[in-house]
């Protein structure tokens, strides 16, 4: 029974995780700035360079950059037709379409991501993850596009600003994921041999607590977030993220025709991923529709439990991977 | 030279994590309540389940464990009678027995027995006769700890400010002590917890511990005022580095004259076990309850320091002492 290892093995874990930081949260004054810099300055990049290090990309990796920018924009398109069917205008019409873009790779995509190809069918006969490394270079990669666009481009939209050059530059010199990859690819190039260094069991711990901390951080947004019921354009959003997004991404993946099966099915699992907690975060902070913006990412989440399900499920039989 | 590989593969990364840690406060305004809350209701416990349930535990050695317990009560009351000595108050006291008692088995012990059983002279690439042995022992003596240090040291910890009985009252609070129960439960049951959904939390939680509870330390270390003429922490740090291994050789020498007697690898890994510096850990029980954080943060730091020079001499005491065929 394929769906039930998948719920047991991937979406529970994921479950009793943010389960903990909503307990957590609940029980004790958290203070969720300390976790985000924590992350933001140390632990994510110290993932990315090590997922990095440990992976080496071969060029049809690059295949995800367009196949990732040409699924952003057809979900927007689609959430603008759909906004306009809905009658949905003005600032909130912005809101709405971000939720409907931008997923939250950075932590549930990750975390899926790295529970799915840890254990069977991806297990080799001594233990070992063969396909880990790959399915984690893909991820990053695409966890560093859904950083760049959410923080550039979704934080625009909602501000109804200007998308300029120079903002965009701006936000990524800012961002300590981008050096991180830089110093990834440095590595790569030269061959440095960091295994054997006192860098690298630091870089290996930083990457264990990556898990915990960026999953007790949703378990948190989820506990300061209210859950109501629903409005039909809240489930039209997700409707959209969770199911309309993955079948853009299945189509992309089968006209493009070059993806390993690997990236295959990390492309799809991560269209499928619930909005990002991030958006609401600047809804908050430029006072647009920060409610609408809560709710939706809230019931998507719920609801992406169901239908992540069934795209890991899907992308198993789809582009099978395993031994 | 072996033991270089300890400082720079086990020690230097820690000290790396503290600087984070220093860095990370300093630029920020981190809270570290929230580390230590993480720590002591999520993190520590799963660390606590996932490492005694994959400990091979050889049940011959349960007198291992009770040594271990013997020497711990010895170094208690030594840092009682000290407290009472330089007329320390109570809250001291508790810290300073807490940086005596306890030690960092689990980040740095136990690497080093690995360490040194499979270099030379005790072994060479492919073959480490020694190794099984100083594992089984080594994985004991971090039992030990890791019951104690999260029962006893949080218990005293607490009882540097609040009575008994409200102490108590907060540990009963916490998930630590039925995390024991409930480990030691599945593990005589022999349910295999491998195949359910919360091994993969267990794991991943087992894997953070290091990195969140160093970068807390860190921040803690920014936040102490901290003296390196602090005449007690230094006997506090002689007493963890130089005493435990004292106190270890006096006691394998009584126990091999009057009780069971361990082999001379056993003998000679726990004495090594017993010059490793003080747990972090203590620090963080030490903000948990307002209990002397910069008198705790420093015998951690400065014992984590000078452990660079004791533990070189203890290893090659131990092998003076308790020699074994070398290769």
């Amino acid at each position: 029974m394929d769906i039930l290892q998948i719920l047991c093995y991937d979406i529970l874990p994921l479950l009793f995780f943010i389960g903990a930081g909503y307990l957590l949260d609940s029980h004790f004054p958290l203070d969720l700035n300390t976790y985000n810099k924590l992350v933001i300055w140390v632990i994510l990049p110290c993932f990315i360079f090590y997922s990095m290090a440990q992976y080496t990309p071969d060029w049809s990796t690059v295949v995800l950059v367009p196949a990732f920018i040409v699924l952003l924009l057809a979900a927007w398109l689609l959430s603008r037709l759909t906004a306009r069917l809905l009658g949905i205008t003005g600032p909130r019409r912005s809101v709405y379409q971000t939720v409907c873009t931008y997923s939250n790779a950075g932590n549930i995509g990750i975390v899926l991501v790295v529970f799915i190809f840890s254990h069977v069918p991806f297990l080799g006969a001594d233990g070992s993850a063969p396909w880990l490394d790959e399915a984690r270079g893909s991820v990053v990669l695409l966890l560093i596009l859904m950083n760049i666009a959410v923080n550039i481009f979704g934080a625009c939209q909602i501000h109804a600003e200007h998308i300029s050059l120079r903002n965009l530059a701006a936000f990524a010199a800012r961002m300590p994921a981008l050096y991180a990859v830089l110093a990834g690819l440095f590595v790569q190039y030269t061959g440095l041999p960091l295994e054997g260094t006192f860098v690298w069991p630091v870089l290996h711990h930083f990457s264990g607590a990556f898990i915990v901390m960026i999953t007790i951080i949703v378990g948190a947004h989820v506990h300061r977030s209210r859950l109501h019921r629903p409005s039909p354009v809240i489930l039209a959003a997700a409707a959209q993220k969770l199911i309309a997004a993955p079948l853009i991404a299945w189509a992309i993946i089968e006209a493009m025709g070059c993806f390993s099966p690997v990236e295959a099915q990390v492309f799809l699992i991560t269209a499928s991923i619930p909005p990002s907690f991030t958006i609401v975060m600047y809804a908050a902070e430029y006072r647009n529709h920060s409610w609408f913006a809560a709710q939706s990412v809230l019931v998507s989440t719920f609801l992406g439990i169901i239908t992540m399900t069934c795209v890991i499920y899907a992308a198993r039989i789809l582009y099978p991977a395993g031994l | 030279m072996a033991f270089l590989h300890i400082i720079t593969d086990n020690i230097l990364p820690l000290i790396l994590f503290v600087v984070i840690g220093y860095l990370m406060d300093r630029r920020f305004q981190l809270n570290v309540a929230s580390l230590t809350k993480l720590t002591f209701y999520l993190v520590l416990p799963c660390f606590i389940f996932y490492s005694i349930y994959s400990a091979e535990l050889d049940m011959n050695l349960v007198n291992v464990f009770l040594f271990c317990c013997v020497q711990m009560a010895l170094l208690g009351a030594a840092g009682a009678f000290f407290g009472k000595l330089r007329g320390f108050a109570p809250g001291k006291t508790e810290a300073f027995k807490n940086g005596t008692m306890f030690s960092n088995n689990g980040n740095i012990g136990v690497a080093l027995i690995a360490l040194i059983y499979t270099n030379a002279p005790y072994g060479s690439e492919g073959n480490a006769p020694y190794l099984a042995e100083a594992l089984a022992v080594s994985t004991m003596t971090l039992v030990q700890m890791n019951m104690t240090l999260n029962t006893l040291g949080l218990y005293q910890a607490g009882k540097g400010r609040l009575s008994p009985m409200d102490t108590l009252r907060v540990i009963f609070h916490m998930p630590v002590l039925y995390t024991l129960a409930a480990v030691f439960t599945i593990k005589y049951v022999g349910f295999d917890m491998t195949v359910t959904p919360l091994w993969p939390v267990f794991q991943n939680c087992a894997n953070a511990l290091v990195a969140i509870v160093m970068m807390a330390l860190g921040m803690q270390i920014h936040r102490s005022r901290i003296s390196f003429g602090d005449v007690d922490a230094w006997i506090g740090c002689g007493l963890r580095l130089i005493g435990g291994p004292v106190v270890a050789a006096v006691l394998i020498f009584l126990w091999n004259a009057f009780g069971t007697g361990f082999s001379n690898v056993t003998s000679q890994v726990i004495l090594i076990m017993s010059c490793v510096p003080s747990a972090v850990n203590s620090v963080l029980y030490a903000v948990e309850f307002h209990n002397y954080e910069d008198f705790a943060t420093e015998l951690v730091m400065m014992s984590t320091f000078a452990s660079c020079v004791t533990m070189t001499l203890t290893i090659y005491a131990a092998r003076l002492l308790f020699p074994i065929p070398l290769l």
